[in-house]
């Protein structure tokens, strides 16, 4: 008599590792030098304009 | 408006894995370099890029410790430039002992200035894309030394290519170091485009969120030493298969010097993904206060991600002392 014959059953569950993975972490500090420019200088010499002394001559004769 | 940070590179992780892809055989290198550690280095004998994918934008600044030992009788080559997929739109260009400032695809020479060979200079580049008001903008040592304004193209920027963009044969060697790039949109004028170092600091010790994550070596015990090799190396890892885990690692310290002062702070991390949904997050804890950024995603191989913070959590610019005590943080995010 014709027939089939099993000798083993199973089912494979096909499956995917999700993850995330880190290989290397580090931190860069962002760093600017501080820099004062100066592009001229000088000196202003604060005068102020005085009236000529208004003075008055005799002549003694 | 606000100038974003779109990517920073001191070349200190050793790997080229800090750029989105690269072109030729550029290196990772401990000989010759501006600070820190590394530099990169890209010989002009043959093309050599680092290719940084930005969003796409008509306007940016780079800036970029460069150094070349040319020849004047060299060709010209690019050494920044900005593109439109692989079109070239405008750049800094160098011939022989001369620097070209190109503003149009055509590579029309606009203007031009003198590089002395073997010397390190700080190059910033600062672009508008606008088919009649646009400009380019070249700064050597923060003085200004090219300019041309009006038609530099209607097409956005899609990536900046780093180093020598081949048009010619070309003898030297170009060195890179400290690199940046900045999304300046809205930017009404050019500007000095300001000299940043970026010092390197790695994980030296557990931190408060200790042995969440999974190592590697099949455990989560000190899972700091798998991660702080440098060159990085994929050899080894640590890997999250669940949502919302933090890790954090006590960080080394960085000594400013005198006249530094501290701009930002900013984790990175080499990472990928094994599937399609996983997210990270990253960021940073000091005085037991986390401030962590918005989800990032992983490549599907190793590439750096990174989260720029220009003050410290709890808020203040970084000083000394954050900077000595602060912890980098991780989180996994997404699905899984």
């Amino acid at each position: 008599m014709a027939d089939v014959k099993v000798s083993h059953a199973g089912a494979y569950i096909e499956v995917k590792g999700e993850s995330v993975r880190v290989d290397h972490a580090g931190a860069y500090v962002e760093t600017e030098q501080k820099r004062t420019k100066v592009s001229l200088a000088g000196a202003y010499i604060e005068i102020e304009e005085v009236e000529p002394t208004k003075r008055s001559y005799g002549y003694i004769f | 408006m606000a100038i974003t940070r779109v990517w920073q590179s001191g070349a200190e992780t050793g790997t080229l894995l800090e750029f989105s892809s690269i072109v030729g055989a550029p290196t990772a290198q401990t000989t010759t370099k501006y600070t820190d550690g590394y530099a990169y280095s890209m010989a002009n004998n043959a093309q050599n890029l680092g290719v940084v994918n930005v969003t796409a934008t008509r306007q940016v600044r780079i800036g970029a410790r460069i150094r070349i030992n040319n020849n004047i009788t060299d060709n010209e080559i690019g050494l920044i430039d900005v593109r439109a997929i692989s079109t070239q739109l405008a750049g800094l260009h160098m011939k022989g002992d001369t620097l070209n400032l190109i503003a149009d695809v055509a590579g029309t020479n606009q203007d031009t200035d003198s590089y002395a060979s073997d010397v390190w200079y700080h190059m910033g580049v600062d672009i508008k894309i606008h088919s009649s008001a646009g400009w380019i903008v070249v700064y050597k040592d923060l003085i200004e030394i090219m300019r041309f304004e009006g038609n530099t193209g209607n097409s956005d920027i899609t990536n900046v290519t780093l180093g020598p963009l081949l048009l010619a044969s070309f003898s030297g060697t170009t060195y890179m170091d400290d690199i940046y790039i900045d999304d300046t949109t809205g930017e009404a004028t050019a500007a000095v485009v300001p000299a940043r170092s970026f010092q390197y600091v790695i994980p030296t010790g557990n931190g408060n969120y200790n042995g969440n994550w999974t190592g590697s070596d099949g455990n989560s015990v000190d899972n700091y030493l798998l991660v702080d090799e440098i060159p990085a190396a994929s050899a080894d890892y640590i890997e999250e298969t669940v949502t919302d885990q933090l890790e954090s690692f006590l960080m080394d310290t960085y000594t400013l010097a005198a006249n530094e002062g501290c701009v930002a702070v900013i984790p990175i991390v080499l990472c990928q993904r094994t599937g399609a949904t996983e997210l990270i997050a990253l960021g940073t804890r000091y005085s037991a206060t986390d401030v962590i950024g918005s989800d990032l995603t992983p490549p599907a191989s190793y590439l750096m991600r990174f989260e720029r913070q220009t003050t410290k959590p709890g808020g203040g610019a970084w000083d000394q002392t954050a900077i000595d005590g602060f912890e980098l943080v991780m989180k996994s995010r997404g699905t899984y």
